[in-house]
């Protein structure tokens, strides 16, 4: 990890360096305050350790400058200072400091820090790289509205409940049911290589149009699993690759790109299966008008078992009212109708 | 083996043994080298550059309590207590935190009363630092032949 060090005295600074260089991270340094801005405005640097005491602009409102400029992405900040007390203690942290770390320091309880300042920041990555995709997909997407928003609240219900399932135990726990929510707007991530004519047609596909349009479940899979492969440790981007891939593939295995059948579906891909499915049902479409949730659940379960994992019915079954009320809150009709009033 | 060497072998080791924890009271060897993750040579600097600066910055402070120049009073004791700090010279840290924490409360006359103890620490250091020195060109040698 890259590592900016702010610190005056010469031999602090060499100690510092050693011990971070030693743990592998790359360290630039700054004498000052003034000189770690004028190297924070590279963008290089993620991650700041500050001394608290140092001339001109101190490490207390070194970070204040930090968290009041308009940077790109967050800025880790630990506090390093030979102050005692808690009022310090404080201050540094209401001035925006994440980690305030007593000198003389303990190399391995810095390294510790750091662990956590790459965990936090890698966080804040997932995020971006995933909201930033999903934006993505949904401007190529005619289907748009709060759409997004919707399946992924419906799959976080799904996979909530079958936390208590106990066939499902060792596979679905509350990572799970979050990771899927922070993942599963990327579905139909691959329709942003599907051809305008295709994707915005407003009537019905001929067979050769569905094939094209099939292929956004491959392309999406593909994307991703490039991702996932420069990322092994990002889980994130696996789970996203999966339900990409996976998420047209029906139980029965009538479904495609893979006509993959039962079990051998991943269980985010069934999941959002269903969820997507749900969703297109009780929305409006220009083919058709939105359908009320009785019809939905009748056709859900008439799929139970062909379209659809019968054990992600039965959980959809149990939670129906959960679905009901996400739909309430999350009603296109409603929400832009806020939007006219409030604009 | 009579009880009466016995018994001069056991004091003159907790002679050593209390020697050895005197030592690590003025200059925790273990822990710089920690700090410094192992690496001798660096330790060796620090100890060296770290009683380079001390005379000079303890003329400041005696010049800055002579002044009645409380921010610099209450920059410098902070400063030298992070450094002495950095290579472990526990006790002489002690004394400058005690020197500081007067300084902040504007209270001058204790750290007058102090300025002996942090000379009197200040000589003990430089006392330990050459025996940690030596102890330090052994250790490199050792590991130097291992290798």
């Amino acid at each position: 990890m890259r590592v900016l060090i702010v610190e005056d005295d010469v031999e602090a600074l060499e100690l510092l360096s050693h011990a971070l260089r030693h743990f592998g991270h790359e360290v630039a340094t700054a004498a000052d305050g003034i000189q770690a801005l004028e190297m924070l405005r590279s963008g290089d640097y993620r991650l700041v350790i500050s001394d608290w005491e140092m001339p001109g602009i101190n490490g207390v409102d070194l970070c204040r400058t930090i968290r009041q400029r308009a940077a790109n992405g967050y800025t880790y900040f630990i506090l390093l200072t030979a102050r005692a007390g808690k009022h310090n203690l404080i201050d540094s942290l209401n001035a925006g400091a994440d980690e305030f770390i007593a000198k003389p320091f303990d190399p391995y309880e810095l390294e510790g820090r750091l662990r956590v300042a790459e965990r936090i920041l890698a966080l804040e990555s997932r995020e971006v790289v995933i909201f930033s995709l999903a934006k993505l997909a949904e401007a190529r997407d005619p289907d748009t509205g709060a759409h997004l928003e919707r399946i992924r609240e419906y799959c976080r219900v799904l996979a909530r409940h079958m936390c208590t399932v106990e066939k499902y135990e060792a596979e679905v726990d509350g990572d799970f049911a979050q990771m899927l929510y922070l993942t599963s707007p990327l579905h139909d991530i691959g329709k942003v290589g599907i051809p305008d004519s295709v994707l915005l047609k407003p009537g019905p596909l001929t067979p050769e149009e569905f094939e094209i349009m099939k292929t956004h479940t491959i392309i999406g899979g593909a994307t991703l699993a490039a991702a996932a492969e420069a990322h092994p440790n990002a889980r994130f981007l696996q789970m996203a690759r999966d339900i990409a891939i996976s998420h047209h593939e029906k139980f029965d295995g009538s479904g495609y790109p893979y006509g993959l059948a039962g079990e051998s579906i991943p269980l985010c891909g069934r999941i959002v299966a269903l969820s997507d499915v749900y969703d297109a049902l009780t929305s409006p479409r220009v083919y058709k008008p939105a359908y009320g949730h009785d019809t939905a659940r009748s056709i859900i379960v008439e799929g139970r078992g062909k379209h659809f994992d019968p054990d992600i019915v039965d959980a959809f079954l149990t939670c129906e009212e959960s679905f009901l009320a996400i739909r309430r809150r999350l009603n296109d009709c409603e929400l832009e109708l806020a939007c006219a009033t409030a604009g | 083996m009579s009880m009466t060497t016995k018994h001069e072998l056991g004091a003159s080791a907790r002679a050593a043994t209390s020697a050895a924890d005197e030592m690590a009271q003025v200059l925790a060897l273990d822990e710089l080298l920690r700090r410094c993750m192992g690496c001798v040579p660096l330790a060796q600097r620090l100890l060296t550059s770290f009683e380079m600066r001390f005379n000079s910055e303890v003329e400041q402070i005696v010049n800055s309590l002579h002044d009645g120049d409380v921010p610099r009073l209450v920059r410098l004791t902070h400063q030298l207590k992070g450094a002495a700090g950095n290579v472990s010279a526990l006790e002489l840290r002690q004394v400058l935190e005690a020197m500081e924490m007067a300084a902040r409360e504007k209270q001058l006359d204790r750290v007058v009363v102090l300025l002996p103890a942090l000379n009197e620490e200040g000589a003990r250091f430089a006392q330990c630092k050459v025996s940690a020195l030596a102890a330090l060109s052994r250790q490199a040698a050792a590991s130097e032949s291992t290798n």
